[in-house]
Parts: structure tokens; C-alpha cells; sequence
């Protein structure tokens, strides 16, 4: 019985256990599909907050570009552009700061917040990266040219759905940057660069100004000259080649064979385009020399500018000295002022094949007595007059005594080409040799101020052209493109300079269809907000017609615009809004035209490439047009090519960019491209997933 | 005298009574299971209207910022959508008639800067088996 009571407790408890058992295996497997369940649909949720998440990143990266690209990049000071700035060498490996969003970025961050409410408790921090890894040379010539890609690290942070827990999540994007000088290299180093200055016409083209002899202008002339201001004013002229290339100085290169620029008289007070300063004693009192000697007589030199002026006794009496051979060729000066003027001298050196043409009167002198000018002899019955001392002007009667004495009798064509007042050319650059011993001594170059086997010496003494360095780009410049040496090679050195502006060096390209104008879609592209253009980088542009900057454009930033081909007119101004910027303008096959109607300053740098008669910066107009003055620089493969008169006689003020003399292979900030440099960032940012 | 199949089985009742205890004790967790159900329904619901969402923002990225679909104005309901895309015509409306979907396009032009910007807001709205309201919203922006 007992042990019967015992089976059947035995038995219930069976029960109830297996009744358990499946109970508990029913909440265990519920349990867990029930967590499944719960976990599916946090994950959901979490899903959709991490989706708003990353739409915020990206608003927020955009906004981040959008500032460093419009407002940080134009702080120089800031951590970002040094660092953009430095050479690609000496970045550091790794550099990074946070981005504090100012107006408007800041007032976009909160829309796109308040849009975003679901993420509640929203924190975020945005910072720039950048990563010298990350960024590639552009260009060996200049190391800070560079090319790679701004970091942006973004950290967003809210509450998980449902729950306190704080969400963390980090986003990387990036932006394509590019950093390239707003430079045109080796023709930038010219405050005037013309391949072909001659044109096919003769060496004496450009002698069309008449000045009075102080210099100025005479009312009636059509030409106004075109006066070059290459910087550094009056400071002491460097006595060495390399000194003056290394120079922030502005050069000149006149290309395209033998040309012979009067040089303009500066009597007593200098006036507006007077050039004594070319000159022994600067062509004013007291600039007689001795040049030989003929038995007891000194031969006796002295040179001055060019004028049309018989107002006073002086003129009248340099004119009368050579009037009867060189009337007209005495009264025209050139349309150059390459070394600036008496009033503001700029002297540079000129590359080429230039001559400065001066009136040189000459006499002879053995005593106070026994002195008196050598006048040119026109025609025999004068030579007659002089040498028989019956003129009532010239007696040259001593002279030619003195003469028979030593070689026989005279002949009026030897007298004329040896001995006789005249016009004379002589090298350019021999003004540099007066300037460096300040106009005192009358041999220059025997003076040893210019070292004798330093190229410089060889410029002032018109050796450079038999030399072989008239038209050689010079070093360190010469080594920018390889196997183009020369500087008449300009059409190689844009060739070269075409595959790096549109090539890695460009920013973007526009193509222009029919009717459409450059500064619309400049503007439609964000580059051009009312009249502020705000490039930072090289645009190539290709165009069906000619490209016409017809508004006010105020540069808030460095800008290059290349036109493939075609015209580029500038009808209105072109100013730098502030922190001197420029303008580079250049158009591969083409001319660049100045519209007569536009007077004032433009911070423009123009360079017209081409052949025959394309590649001319033109100035229309004439003496009376207004004045224009072109901060940057000028160059041309040719210039005013059959049309002096209406393309080059308006004259012009080129006051050189300093900036633009930035040398190559500069590792320090001073003398490199450093000031020029262009920071071109890509608008919108690229998630890195 | 004892019975060997009384001694290894359950009587009827045993077993009636545990069935009944059973059906007791496993009711509730049915409810969780049928709760459960309806939650995968929601799961289903809130990934479908995520995937509206981001189909009409995905879409409204690859326009051009003055295209008319990105006028600006008032949310605008969005349920039919067809767009071609390299050549190829896609449906990128809603199959579900429970899900209403507006787009709203709101725009902000800064005084001196370049750039404009619009902000898409993107809202799927369906009612659940229960009748109560459920929405997400996606936001985005857009810059000229």
C-alpha cells in the first residue's frame, strides 16, 4: 500500500514537471523570438536615424566646403592657407583644424538642424584635414603648385531611438583642391614681352612721338608713349646680371630684329616723358666727352634726346647741328619709355636687339679759344661756309686746319661720317652703365662699376646679340620648359605653358555656345556674384566669339582665364577689390583689345599668343584718348602690325606686378609664388564610405 | 493486486487537466506572438517608407538645381513617379496605398554669396493595423 502511494506521487509530479518543461520551453523560444522582434525594430528605427545622420554630414560637409572655399581660404593668416601654401616638401605629414561656421554656412547649419529634429540631442564638430600623402606636385618649376584633396571629418552624435544611449558616428569626406600661381611662366617675368616687335616694318617704326625738350608732348602729336614702370624706382641698378634677373625688377624683351628707339630729350626741367637719364650727365648741362683726339684737338662728344622743339636757343641750336642731314629723324622720339621717365625713372634691362638713338653733337676743342661745335654739312656750298669760316653760324676752320695738319685735306664725306655732329645708336642698355655710375662717368664700362665678363656688361655694350644672349631665356627661367631656351619662342612657351594651363593646372573648363557670354556663365557658376569675380584658379575657355568684359569686375581673389582661341575686349574695368589681385588674361591665338572708351587702371596681366597679325594687345585710340594704365603686365607675339596709328598711339601706363617676377625652385617664401598662389576647391564634397 | 497500466500512464483527467493548464499558461504568450506579428508588420512598414523616402531624395539629388521638380514651396504629396535615367524609364512611386509621401522644398539665397541652397524634406506618412499615425522624415540639401 505504501509503496503503491508512493508510485502514484511518483506520477503527479511527472506531470506537473512535463507541464513545466514544455511551458518553459514555450517562454524560452517566445523570449527570444520576442527579443528578435524588439531588436528588428530598433534596428529599424536606428536605420532611419542613421540615415538622417548622414544626410546631416552632408549638408554639414557642403556648408564646410562652401566657407573654407568663399571666406577661410581668403584669410592668408589662417592655418589653412599656410599650410596650402607651403611647398610640397615641407608639408607636414599631417595637419588639421576645426571649422567654426560663421555667416551665412552657420545660419544654413541650423535650417538643416531644425530639419533634422528626429536626431534629438544633435552635437556635431567639422574639421579640415589635410595630409601631405594626399597631394601630388603640379608643376616641378614652382614647389608650391600642388595638387590633392582637403579632408573633412565629421563627428555627429544624438540620443539612440527610445532610449539614452548616445550614438556616435564619424563621416569622412573630401574635396579636390588645387594650388597654382596666377602666372604665365617666364612671360610673366616682362613687364613688356613682345616676340615679334618688328612686324615686318623697319627698325625705325616706333619713332613717332614728338616731345618738346623738356619732354613733353607736343599738342598736336598723335602718339602718347608707352611708359613702363618695372618697379623699384630709383633704387640703386644692381651691377650684376644674376642681381638684377633675381630682381623683382619687370624685364622687357623686344623680339624680332634690330629696332632703334629714339630716346627723348629732358632739358633742364624734366617733364612728363622726358629720358635724360639714358645719358652721360643725363643728357642736359655739361655732357661733353672726349672720344679722340686729332693732333692737338680733342674730339669732343655729347649726346642728348630727341625732340621737336625749336622754342629756345639751346633746341635751335642742337637742331641746326643736324638738321641738314637728320631734320626729320631728329624730331620724333620713340613710343617706349622701357626705363620709365625723368620724372619716374624705372630702369630694367631690355632683351634684344635695341638701340637708343640720341642726337650727338660733336666738336673739337684745344683751348677756351680755340673751340667750337662740328655741325653736319648738308650739301657742299656749305661745307664751304663752314670750313672757310665765312658762316655766320658755323666755323669749323681751326678744325680742318688742325685736320690738314695731321691726315690732308678734308672731304665734306668724310668730315659728315667721322667728325660731324649726327644722330647716333647705341646700345639700349648702355643707359644701365650711366645709371650705375651715376651719370658721371662719360666711359661707363671702362669704369669696372660693371664687372667686364658679367653678362650685364655685355647688354650695355651691345655685345649681348653677337654673344648669343639677346634672346635667351635667362636663368634660373630657362630651365621651366624643357628644350625651349629661347625667348622668341613664344608660341612654344605657351604650346608648353597650353599643356599645364588647361591640363592639370586648370580649374575648369568652360565651353561657350553661340551668344553666350563668359561673364553669364561665370556668374551662373558662382565665380561672379554682382560684379565681385571670385575665380582662385585657371579657367580655359573655349568660345565661338570674342570674349567681352563689359561690366565692372571688382577681384576678390587671383584668377586666370586662358581662351583657346578667339579675342578677349575689355570695355570696362578691372579692379582688385583689395589685397592686390590679378587678373590673368590670355588668349592662345588672338588679340586682347583695350576699348578706347575705357580709361583708369586695370589689375590685369595680358598675354596674347598667335601668329601673323593674331597675338596683339591693342589700345585704339591716340594721344587725346584717355589714359590707361595696365597694373600687371603685357605680353604679345606681335604688336600694332601694320596699324601703329590705331592700335598702339592711345599710349599706355604698365606699371609691373612685382608678384609676377616670382622665380622657380623657390623654397623660401620671398621671390617665390607664394603671393600669386590660387586655392581653386571643388564645391561639393565626396563621402569617402 | 496492482495494475501494471495504471502504474506507467496518465489517467484521462491527468492529462485533461494538464491540457487545460497548459492552454492557460501559453494564452498570454500567444498574445506576445500575435504582438510580435504585427511589430514585424511595422518593421516591414517603417523600411518600405525609409526606401520612399530616400528613392524621392536620391532622385531629387541628381537634378539640376533649377529643375522644376526642386521649385520651391509647401510639402507636396508625391505618390506616382516615373523618371528616366540613361535612357531607362523607372517607377519610383509607391506601390502601397497605405503610405502617403510629401516632398517639400524650402530655399535660402544668402545676401553676397555664391552659392544657393535648398532643403528637401522628404515625409512618409501610413497608418498602422491599429490605426495609429506613424511618419519618418529623411532631410537633405542641395546647393547651387
Amino acid at each position: 500500500m505504501l509503496k503503491l502511494q508512493t508510485e502514484q506521487r511518483c506520477r503527479h509530479g511527472s506531470v506537473a514537471v512535463v507541464i513545466a518543461g514544455i511551458f518553459l520551453a514555450l517562454l524560452v523560444a517566445f523570449s527570444a523570438f520576442m527579443r528578435y522582434s524588439t531588436n528588428r525594430q530598433y534596428t529599424t528605427k536606428k536605420l532611419n536615424k542613421v540615415l538622417l545622420a548622414r544626410e546631416f554630414s552632408a549638408g554639414l560637409a557642403t556648408l564646410a566646403c562652401h566657407q573654407l572655399k568663399r571666406k577661410d581660404i581668403k584669410d592668408l593668416s589662417s592655418k589653412l592657407v599656410k599650410k596650402l601654401s607651403e611647398p610640397l616638401s615641407e608639408m607636414d605629414k599631417q595637419a588639421s583644424e576645426k571649422i567654426t561656421f560663421v555667416a551665412p554656412a552657420k545660419d544654413l547649419v541650423d535650417k538643416i538642424r531644425d530639419a533634422n529634429s528626429e536626431l534629438r540631442d544633435l552635437t556635431w564638430e567639422v574639421k579640415w584635414e589635410l595630409r601631405k600623402d594626399d597631394f601630388k606636385p603640379c608643376i616641378a618649376a614652382y614647389p608650391r603648385e600642388k595638387i590633392g584633396m582637403v579632408r573633412l571629418l565629421i563627428g555627429i552624435s544624438y540620443r539612440a531611438p527610445g532610449s539614452n544611449d548616445l550614438v556616435k558616428e564619424d563621416y569622412l569626406y573630401t574635396t579636390r583642391v588645387k594650388v597654382v600661381a596666377n602666372l604665365v611662366p617666364v612671360l610673366a617675368r616682362f613687364t613688356l614681352y613682345i616676340e615679334d616687335a618688328v612686324a615686318g616694318e623697319g627698325p625705325d617704326r616706333f619713332n613717332k612721338v614728338e616731345t618738346n625738350s623738356q619732354g613733353n608732348l607736343l599738342p598736336a602729336c598723335h602718339y602718347k608713349p608707352w611708359v613702363l614702370d618695372n618697379g623699384h624706382g630709383s633704387e640703386k641698378f644692381p651691377e650684376r646680371f644674376a642681381n638684377v634677373v633675381n630682381s623683382s625688377r619687370g624685364l622687357v624683351y623686344l623680339g624680332g630684329g634690330r629696332l632703334n628707339l629714339g630716346i627723348a630729350r629732358g632739358w633742364n626741367e624734366p617733364g612728363k616723358y622726358g629720358e635724360g637719364f639714358h645719358l652721360f650727365a643725363e643728357g642736359r648741362g655739361d655732357g661733353l666727352y672726349t672720344t679722340d683726339f686729332l693732333g692737338s684737338l680733342a674730339l669732343l662728344n655729347w649726346e642728348t634726346g630727341l625732340c621737336n622743339d625749336i622754342s629756345d636757343d639751346p633746341s635751335i641750336f642742337w637742331w641746326e647741328l643736324v638738321k641738314d642731314g637728320y631734320d626729320e629723324m631728329s624730331k620724333t622720339n620713340s613710343i617706349f619709355r622701357l626705363n620709365g621717365t625723368d620724372q619716374d625713372k624705372s630702369p630694367t634691362l631690355v632683351f634684344g636687339d635695341i638701340m637708343g638713338r640720341t642726337l650727338c653733337a660733336r666738336a673739337y676743342r684745344e683751348s677756351a679759344e680755340n673751340f667750337g661745335p662740328l655741325p653736319y654739312a648738308g650739301n657742299d656750298d656749305k661745307f664751304t661756309d663752314y670750313t672757310s669760316g665765312e658762316s655766320e653760324v658755323f666755323n669749323i676752320s681751326n678744325f680742318v686746319s688742325e685736320y690738314q695738319k695731321v691726315s690732308g685735306t678734308l672731304n665734306r664725306g668724310t668730315y659728315n661720317s667721322k667728325y660731324a655732329s649726327c644722330l647716333v645708336e647705341e646700345p639700349y642698355n648702355r643707359a644701365l652703365a650711366y645709371i650705375i655710375t651715376n651719370f658721371k662717368a662719360a666711359h661707363p664700362l671702362d669704369s669696372g662699376a660693371i664687372p667686364s665678363g658679367d653678362p650685364l656688361a655685355a647688354f650695355a655694350s651691345g655685345k649681348a646679340v653677337s654673344n648669343g644672349i639677346a634672346h635667351k631665356i635667362p636663368a634660373p627661367f630657362a630651365d621651366i620648359y624643357s628644350g625651349v631656351k629661347d625667348l622668341n619662342k613664344m608660341s612654344e612657351i605657351l604650346g608648353k605653358a597650353n599643356t599645364l594651363i588647361p591640363g592639370i593646372r586648370a580649374a575648369r573648363t568652360i565651353e561657350l555656345g553661340k551668344g553666350q557670354k563668359l561673364l553669364t556663365v561665370l556668374e551662373q557658376r558662382g565665380l561672379l556674384l554682382k560684379d565681385k569675380l571670385d575665380i582662385n584658379g585657371w579657367v580655359y575657355v573655349k568660345a565661338k566669339e570674342t570674349v567681352v568684359f563689359d561690366s565692372a569686375i571688382l577681384l576678390s581673389s587671383h584668377g586666370g582665364i586662358v581662351l583657346e582661341q578667339g579675342n578677349i575686349e575689355i570695355k570696362a574695368p578691372i579692379r582688385s577689390e583689395s589685397g592686390g589681385f590679378l587678373l590673368n588674361l590670355v588668349t592662345l591665338s588672338g588679340n586682347i583689345i583695350v576699348d578706347n572708351a575705357l580709361g583708369g587702371e586695370l589689375d590685369v596681366a595680358m598675354t596674347a599668343g598667335g601668329n601673323g597679325s593674331e597675338g596683339q594687345v591693342k589700345f585704339p585710340g591716340n594721344s587725346s584718348t584717355n589714359n590707361i594704365k595696365i597694373n600687371g603686365n603685357v605680353a604679345m607675339h606681335t604688336i600694332a602690325k601694320g596699324t601703329l596709328s590705331s592700335a598702339a598711339a592711345r599710349g599706355v601706363e604698365i606699371v609691373y606686378d612685382r608678384k609676377l617676377a616670382a622665380q622657380p625652385a623657390q623654397s623660401g617664401d620671398e621671390g617665390s609664388e607664394k603671393s600669386l598662389l590660387m586655392f581653386d576647391l571643388k564645391d561639393l564634397p565626396q563621402l569617402v564610405d | 493486486m496492482s495494475n501494471p497500466v495504471r502504474k506507467h500512464g496518465f489517467s484521462f483527467v491527468e492529462i485533461l487537466f494538464a491540457v487545460i493548464f497548459l492552454g492557460f499558461l501559453i494564452a498570454p504568450i500567444f498574445s506576445l506572438l500575435t504582438q510580435s506579428s504585427s511589430g514585424t508588420v511595422q518593421n516591414r512598414n517603417d523600411i518600405l517608407a525609409q526606401q520612399h523616402a530616400t528613392n524621392l531624395l536620391a532622385y531629387a539629388y541628381a537634378l539640376p538645381y533649377d529643375h522644376a521638380f526642386l521649385t520651391p514651396g509647401p510639402a507636396r504629396v508625391i505618390k506616382e513617379l516615373n523618371v528616366t535615367a540613361d535612357g531607362k524609364a523607372m517607377n519610383l512611386g509607391m506601390d502601397e496605398e497605405m503610405f502617403t509621401r510629401s516632398f517639400e522644398v524650402d530655399e535660402h539665397k544668402p545676401a553676397d554669396w555664391p552659392h544657393a541652397y535648398k532643403i528637401l524634406t522628404v515625409r512618409v506618412k501610413w497608418k498602422q493595423a491599429n490605426e495609429s499615425a506613424r511618419q519618418i522624415k529623411v532631410a537633405g540639401l542641395v546647393s547651387q
